[in-house]
Order: C-alpha cells, then sequence, then structure tokens
C-alpha cells in the first residue's frame, strides 16, 4: 500500500470516508518503513508500534460509527522533540532533558490530536533547535534521506527527513531563523514558518522568544494549508498569539505583484542553486504574473542582527536549566556549583557558544553596541519588508545559498554554518509568514524557493504557492 | 579577538564550565562570530530615526485566571530533590 505516500491529505481522508482503506492500513504501510530505515536515517528519536496501531483501530471505530471524521483523522505525523507531550519524553536533542517527561500537551499537540492525526513518533533536531544542520544532536546524526552523505537541514532536519523518508504524513517543527524552512528545501519538502503570533507557542521550547513560531512540514502546499489551519489561532496560554482566523484567499493568483529582492542573489549563493530560482522566476513571468524587482537595502545586515538578538534571547531563556527543577542534575557543594557542574554535562558545544555570545552580547559595558543596536536596526529591516509591500503582495527568494552539504562538512565551523540562515533569518527578524517549496531540481537533490508574504496574510502564500508548485514541477 | 578574561567573566555570568581546550577555541569561535555581526557598526542611526523593536504590538494583557493544573504530580516528579511536594535546594546564604 505505498501508494499512501503519493496521497495528500485530502485523499486520504476522502478514502478513509469511503472505507476504500483503513486507518490501520495507513499506520502500516508507515511503520513499515520506521522499521526498515529509521535506525539508519534516525530521522525518530521516539516510536511506540503498539502505541500507533492501537490509535489506528480506534481511528477505524470512530469511522465506522461516524460519517464524518476531522481532516487530519488517521494522519501520521511527527513532532519536533521541543514540542511538549504529556507523558512522554521531549529531549529537545539534548542530553540535558534525556529524562525529561512532559507533564502537559503542547497546544498544537492539543490541536493535532483533536483533529484525529496519529502522532507516530518525536523527531530528531539541534541540540535546542540551534544548528542547521541536525548534527547537533545529542543523540545522533539525521541523515538526508534523497542522499544519505548528505545532512537533511535544521534545527527541524528529523521532521524533514521523517516526511522525505515516508515515516509520517507530515510533520511540526520550529522555525526560528530558518529551521522549517531549510530542512525542508534539502529534503524536497513543503515547509511554513507562520506568521508570529499565529500558531500558539504555550509547549514549544523556548529558545529565541520574540523570533520562535511553529509550523508544518508537508509533501505539498495543500497538505501545509491544512495542517497550518488545524495549528493557529489564539490560545490564551500563550499572550503572544493573535485573534486570527485562517480563510482560503478568494482573489485571483495572476493579480498578485510579485517582488524578487536583488539583495538575495548578490552573494553567497550557489550558481546551481542561482540557476534554479532565476528559471523558476522566469516560467512564473511567462505564465503571466507580474514580477517587479524590487530592493530590501538591510538585507545584509538580518544575519548579523540575528546573531545578535537570538543568542542574547537564548542566554535568558536556557537561565532555566539549573539542576534543579527539571533537567539533568549533578551535585556541587553549593548552588552555584550545583548550576556549573549541570549546565557543564547537560549542555552541547553549539548551546554552550550560543549562551557565551548572548550572554556578551547583553552584559554591562557591551549592551547598548550590540543588543540594543540590534534591536534598532530590527526595525529597520521591519521597514525595508513593510515598504516593499506598499509595491508588491508576495515577494520570491531562494530558501538556501547551497543545496545540502555532506555530513560532517561544516560541523567544525560555527561561522559557515551560520551562513546557511542567510537568506532566512530576515523573515523571523521581521515576524512575517513564508513557505518554502520545490521550485527545481540539480540531479535529485531539490531546490527551495521561499514565498514571503505580509503579516497574516498566509493565505496569499498558499494561493500562490499553489499555482507555482504545479507550473514548477513540470 | 576577544581576551580570555573576558571569556572568564562571560562563562561565569552563563554558569557554564569548559575545560581549558573547550576554552581556547570558545574564544576563536566567538571572536570570529562577533567580527562578522560587528557588521552592524556600519550602520548610522538615529535614536530619533528608529523606535526599539518592541513584542508588545502583537501582544494583548488578559485577566489573571485561577486555574487548577491538572499534572501536578508530573511536574513535582522532575524535581531533583524534594521534600513532599517541595523542591528542595542548598541554602543560598552562608
Amino acid at each position: 500500500m505505498s501508494d499512501f505516500f503519493q496521497k495528500t491529505i485530502k485523499e486520504i481522508n476522502q478514502g478513509l470516508k469511503k472505507r476504500s482503506f483503513s486507518a490501520l492500513d495507513i499506520a502500516e504501510s508507515f511503520i513499515k518503513e520506521i522499521e526498515k530505515n529509521n535506525d539508519f536515517i534516525f530521522s525518530l528519536l521516539s516510536f511506540n508500534r503498539e502505541e500507533v496501531i492501537s490509535q489506528a483501530k480506534e481511528i477505524d471505530k470512530e469511522i465506522a460509527r461516524k460519517k464524518d471524521i476531522p481532516i487530519l483523522s488517521g494522519i501520521p505525523s511527527a513532532i519536533k522533540d521541543n514540542i511538549l507531550m504529556k507523558g512522554g519524553k521531549t529531549t529537545a536533542g539534548s542530553k540535558m532533558l534525556e529524562n525529561y517527561i512532559a507533564p502537559y500537551d503542547a497546544t498544537v499537540i492539543k490541536k493535532i490530536k483533536k483533529a484525529g492525526s496519529i502522532i507516530i513518533g518525536k523527531a530528531n533536531m539541534d541540540e535546542f533547535a540551534m544548528g542547521s544542520s541536525t548534527e547537533h544532536s545529542a543523540y545522533g546524526v539525521t541523515r538526508n534521506p534523497l542522499n544519505t552523505d548528505l545532512v537533511p537541514g535544521g534545527s527541524s532536519g528529523g521532521s524533514a527527513a521523517a516526511v522525505a523518508a515516508n515515516f509520517s504524513c507530515f510533520a511540526l517543527g520550529s522555525d526560528t531563523g530558518g529551521s522549517i524552512r531549510q530542512p525542508a528545501s534539502f529534503c524536497g519538502l513543503v515547509g511554513l514558518k507562520p506568521t508570529y503570533g499565529a500558531v500558539s507557542r504555550y509547549g514549544l521550547i523556548a529558545m529565541a522568544s520574540s523570533l520562535d513560531q511553529i509550523g508544518p512540514l508537508t509533501k505539498n502546499v495543500e497538505d501545509a494549508k491544512i495542517v497550518f489551519k488545524a495549528i493557529s489561532g489564539k490560545d490564551k496560554m500563550d499572550s503572544t498569539s493573535a485573534d486570527y482566523t485562517f480563510k482560503d484567499s478568494d482573489k485571483d493568483v495572476k493579480n498578485f505583484r510579485i517582488g524578487i529582492p536583488e539583495e538575495y542573489f548578490k552573494k553567497g549563493i550557489d550558481k546551481n542553486v542561482e540557476e534554479k530560482i532565476e528559471e523558476a522566476i522566469v516560467a512564473a513571468e511567462k505564465e503571466g504574473f507580474k514580477i517587479k524587482r524590487i530592493s530590501l537595502p538591510y538585507t545584509e545586515y538580518a544575519l548579523p542582527v540575528y546573531y545578535i538578538i537570538s543568542p542574547s534571547e537564548i542566554s535568558a531563556n536556557l537561565a532555566r536549566y539549573d539542576g534543579l527543577r527539571y533537567g539533568l542534575s549533578k551535585e556541587g557543594k553549593d548552588l552555584s556549583e550545583r548550576y556549573f557542574n549541570s549546565r557543564k554535562d547537560g549542555l552541547g558545544v553549539e548551546v554552550k557558544r550560543r549562551i557565551s555570545l548572548g550572554s556578551y552580547t547583553l552584559s554591562a559595558g557591551y549592551y547598548d553596541a550590540y543588543y540594543k543596536k540590534a534591536q534598532q536596526a530590527r526595525s529597520l529591516i521591519i521597514n525595508d519588508f513593510k515598504e516593499a509591500f506598499q509595491e508588491v503582495d508576495l515577494i520570491l527568494a531562494p530558501t538556501s545559498p547551497t543545496l545540502p552539504f555532506k555530513i560532517g562538512e561544516k560541523a567544525k565551523d560555527p561561522l559557515a554554518m551560520y551562513l546557511s540562515d542567510i537568506f532566512t533569518a530576515g523573515v523571523n527578524i521581521a515576524g512575517l509568514p513564508a513557505i518554502s517549496l520545490p521550485c527545481g531540481k540539480v540531479g535529485n537533490l531539490s531546490v527551495g524557493m521561499q514565498v514571503i508574504g505580509s503579516y497574516f496574510k498566509e493565505s496569499d502564500i498558499f494561493k500562490a504557492a499553489e499555482y507555482f508548485e504545479k507550473i514548477w514541477k513540470k | 579577538m576577544i581576551n580570555r578574561t573576558i571569556i572568564e567573566k562571560i562563562l561565569n555570568l552563563s554558569k557554564i564550565g569548559l575545560k581549558e581546550k573547550e576554552k581556547e577555541s570558545l574564544q576563536k569561535d566567538l571572536s570570529d562570530i562577533l567580527d562578522y555581526i560587528e557588521k552592524i557598526d556600519e550602520l548610522k542611526i538615529k535614536e530619533s530615526e528608529t523606535l526599539l523593536f518592541k513584542i508588545k504590538e502583537y501582544s494583548k494583557a488578559r485577566e489573571d485566571e485561577i486555574e487548577s493544573f491538572d499534572n501536578k504530580k508530573g511536574i513535582v516528579a522532575l524535581f531533583s530533590e524534594k521534600e513532599g511536594s517541595f523542591l528542595k535546594v542548598k541554602s543560598v546564604f552562608k
């Protein structure tokens, strides 16, 4: 029954309603792939066969009782391991949380459970979501299912690999500087970073709170829309969540004015990637889209700003790992020594690096030069986008400057790894929504294009992306 | 290049213990990263031109509501040391 892997969520839902197949059939075909390949791909950190089977049987009973079932009924999902699921381990890819049992469900988990999804397991990730390759997990490296010598991207690399390897139909990830879009691009998938505030972060282990968002990774744009619809909306447990209800766009897709920012093509972009991006833009133009070259003058400051604001917030957020209330705890002669010992053994190299960087940029004497200035620069970057969205409705830009790189290639050079976020971080800095979808191929590897929209314009993004998906597949 | 005294100060602020070799590599990595992020020095920003970014425009406060959490046991179970349902820590004052 491997044809489940090609089906959209809607098609599976219709098949279930018509009793063409059962939820158990679906679960078993995904389980087969997990049992065959997860040891090598190492996408899932946890997987409980019996639990999945019993959930599928429950769904089948429900289908037998009722005519209508929610849209995600029986749809297998993988969840990035920084999202809390009550009663199960949530490690965030860190030794610090190796034995942490989540005491409650994240809001997104409650929502997808209510919509019927079968959560197949927790997905590997860079420790505390810091990284662009999933090589920084304390539990091992995830491989890219398209080419297992390569990284799947990160930090939601386990989530992306789960969907690409047919371990789950969709996955949830989190995106602080590109951590959904870049792995989606590397694994040939669709990944959405929603508008800041569109999805509740209650139960998401915090990294950088002014940037973090939860979003879906899927095989097609329609699935991303369905999952986004299921997880978005106001939540009283997250004061940054917005009063927002998703509605499909009824606009004529060809009326969208599309902007191409020249700054994204200046330097650092791989020739193979640039060629495919240019071809995709030409294809859109041929279809009659109004394409306009635009300028986002502060683009080159987005990544430096990101690498000040994000570590600063990380250093504050990760102060909670004190070896007392939860997480790894190591003895010490006094309270202070206990902090030092627990953090020394519990946190990995990259996490220590970012906490140190953040402590520095927030410390007395340096705060004005780094953090304050970065916050001011942030408002310039926001203005750039706001002005651009006066002239255009959507912006197209490459997702990653390179194709997926080899495992180990950038692991020892933190700055080279940071540059992976160069085209994605600006969107988080501004709080905007953006989707990444495949726009061309180099060999069997995929090149991802971002469609960036204005605040809470996910509906426009989906509308255009569904169209682009068809023309870029040709 | 960021100096060793600053590295020690940062590690102390961060409550992170590192081995000697790790300190050396942190010193080099942070220096490289700072060289990169200091690009923002090029920006001439007048205070009057820009406002500090605030999350405020997204968030609205609500009235506090008292609700009992249904899994207190689950939280207490995570404590490193406990007495009854209290978290036990070493004394702060000597």
